[in-house]
């Protein structure tokens, strides 16, 4: 048997490696880009690859570093950023035409933690547009394979971020989180996606879609690796009002924890419109956890069925409101006229695709007059009874187990003319975002159809700790 | 029942040209997806207040001291002499 590459280890064996002086920075770098160079053709996780930078930040390193005890979380470890994410002075495209040119003037607080944590960001992927889908078909620079079966989707809208940890172009990803773009393609693609509590990791710097539901979410190789990045990039930030202001544990995983824990399943789980292959998959997982937690339990989440309804309504108000921004006027594309009305709607036109159109007419209809009470009024007091379902249930539960997606991954271009078809994927992960707790999607120890079975493990506001801990214990099954 | 001319309407309010083609087809998906919005209108929530946000936020106070920004101007991509440039909107 051969030796895996260094780009398919875990972070902590590379660290380990460069402790023992058996590999280089610029190994892994090299090892990681030879990589992206034999995959990414077919995969299209990427849209930009900063191969130059990268290779020049490990060199530096080799040359720098004498005392390898004193490495920090993440140096010399490629990681790769979500093109709705700014990296200074590279593009942030969104994956949309009317940004196809922008320039980000600063680091988001999540990518200046990295640099800061001694992360290589190694390019910028690619999403639907605006993190608008579940598939990775919308980008406007084309759609992202799924590295499993290049004729299947990876998910959504973090497709390019999960694709390229799945296939190690990067050891590690952030994506964002607005209604499961992370944990979605995570399950797709076999990788883990976590969501932090909203608020846990910084805005700033993530171009807004719906704000009152959008997370930067890590994707990594291994639940280790994905909680090293998180303790890396979550904390305060007085750019962003919103972020909690409380100290941020630094976790390490241990899935002994759950002996103690209390874990909960939600009795509507089981609905109709859940493939009964991804059914069967869960319940094994949950007796196999059995062993090692003996309170397992059912809860219940009444609202969970109108978590669709009520997570669109509010996302597309917000984004009709956030998009008004993209006007040809200061940046990104412009569509020349000579009456400023008619430049605004003729760049909007051309610069907009089809999805990012539907949910800014559905946004703004939802909240003009004589609508607004009947739509998104109503939508944010059902917002309200999810979130009361969840605080009930973890009166009596420490996490929560369910699939991530209701459905395996489906061809390209399979559902991309049935827009609710593609919402209704998003059952599960949107009452995360909706009562703004965190998730996260672990695959499952079994495969069907050689797909992965996203798992997701759902915990209350700043619960990281235990659904990582969760989560690490169904990665152990089969180990 | 949404029809086409309040399609139109709510194109003129966000901004978006859109061709014939474009709102004749946006409005049968979209009649179809606020269709299936609608079964949240039926619930009772008399008692329920909205959640607007996930997080209580109280609007934090910092010193009001004069900090380094960088100079978004450069990153213009319609300017002339360091303005933004647009079409007259006065005759």
């Amino acid at each position: 048997m051969t030796s895996p590459d260094l780009c398919d280890l875990a972070i902590s064996v590379l660290h380990n490696k460069i402790k023992n002086r058996e590999i280089k920075f610029s190994d892994i770098i090299t090892s990681v880009i030879k990589r992206i160079k034999s995959e990414d053709q077919k995969i299209n996780g990427y849209i930009s690859i900063f191969e130059e930078d990268a290779i020049n930040q490990a060199v530096e390193l080799d040359k720098m570093m004498k005392n390898f005890e004193q490495l920090k979380p993440l140096s010399g470890i490629p990681i790769a950023v979500k093109d709705n994410i700014c990296v200074k002075d590279k593009l942030t495209t969104c994956g949309s035409k009317i940004l196809a040119n922008f320039i980000s003037p600063y680091d988001a607080t999540a990518v200046a933690k990295l640099r800061a944590a001694g992360a290589i960001i190694i390019g910028k992927t690619n999403l639907d547009e605006f993190a608008m889908g579940s598939s990775t078909e919308t980008s406007y620079f084309g759609p992202t394979s799924n590295p499993i079966d290049n004729r299947y989707v990876p998910g959504g809208s973090s497709g390019g971020s999960a694709a390229v940890v799945k296939y190690s172009g990067a050891l590690g990803a952030l994506g964002s989180d607005t209604g499961g773009s992370v944990r979605h393609p995570a399950a797709f693609c076999g990788v883990a996606g976590l969501k932090p509590t909203y608020g846990r990791v910084s805005r700033y710097g993530l171009v807004a879609f719906a704000s009152s539901l959008d997370c930067i979410g890590v994707l990594g190789k291994t639940v280790a690796d994905t909680a090293i990045i998180f303790n890396t990039i979550a904390g305060h930030d007085e750019m962003d009002a919103t972020t909690i202001n409380t100290p941020v544990k630094n976790i390490s995983v241990d899935s002994n924890a759950i002996k103690n824990y209390t874990i909960g399943i939600p009795k509507e789980v089981f609905a109709e419109g859940l493939d009964g292959r991804i059914a069967k998959v869960i319940d094994d997982t949950i007796n196999n956890l059995r062993s090692r937690c003996r309170n397992i339990k059912e809860v219940s989440l009444p609202g969970t069925k109108y978590a669709i309804a009520t997570y669109y309504l509010i996302c597309m108000a917000e984004a009709s409101s956030n998009l008004a921004r993209y006007d040809g006027v200061k940046y990104g594309l412009r569509v020349s006229s000579s009456e400023l009305k008619d430049l605004y709607a003729r760049t909007r036109d051309d610069g907009f695709n089809t999805e990012v159109k539907r949910r800014i007419l559905i946004g703004t209809y939802g909240l003009s007059k004589g609508y607004y009470d009947e739509y998104y009024g109503t939508a944010q007091k059902v917002r309200n009874l999810i979130k009361q379902d969840f605080d009930q249930a973890f009166k009596d539960c420490n996490v929560i187990i369910t699939p991530t997606t209701p459905v395996l991954p489906f061809k390209l271009g399979e559902q991309i003319s049935d827009p609710l078809a593609m919402y209704l994927g998003d059952i599960f992960t949107t009452p995360a975002n909706l009562a703004g707790i965190t998730a996260i999607s672990i695959p499952a120890p079994v495969f069907i159809d050689n797909f992965p079975v996203g798992i997701q493990i759902t915990g209350p506001a700043l619960g990281e700790e235990q659904i990582l801990n969760t989560a690490k214990a169904i990665e152990e099954i089969n180990e | 029942m949404l029809t086409q001319t309040d399609l139109e309407k709510v194109a003129k309010l966000a901004k978006l040209g859109l061709t014939l083609e474009e709102s004749s087809r946006l409005t049968n998906e979209i009649e179809k997806i606020i269709s299936y919005f609608q079964q949240i209108k039926h619930l009772d929530l008399h008692d329920v207040t909205p959640m607007t946000h996930a997080v209580s936020i109280i609007l934090p106070l910092r010193y009001d001291e004069i900090r380094p920004t960088k100079c978004l101007v450069e990153y213009l991509s319609y300017k002339k002499f360091n303005y933004i440039s647009v079409p007259a909107v006065l005759e």
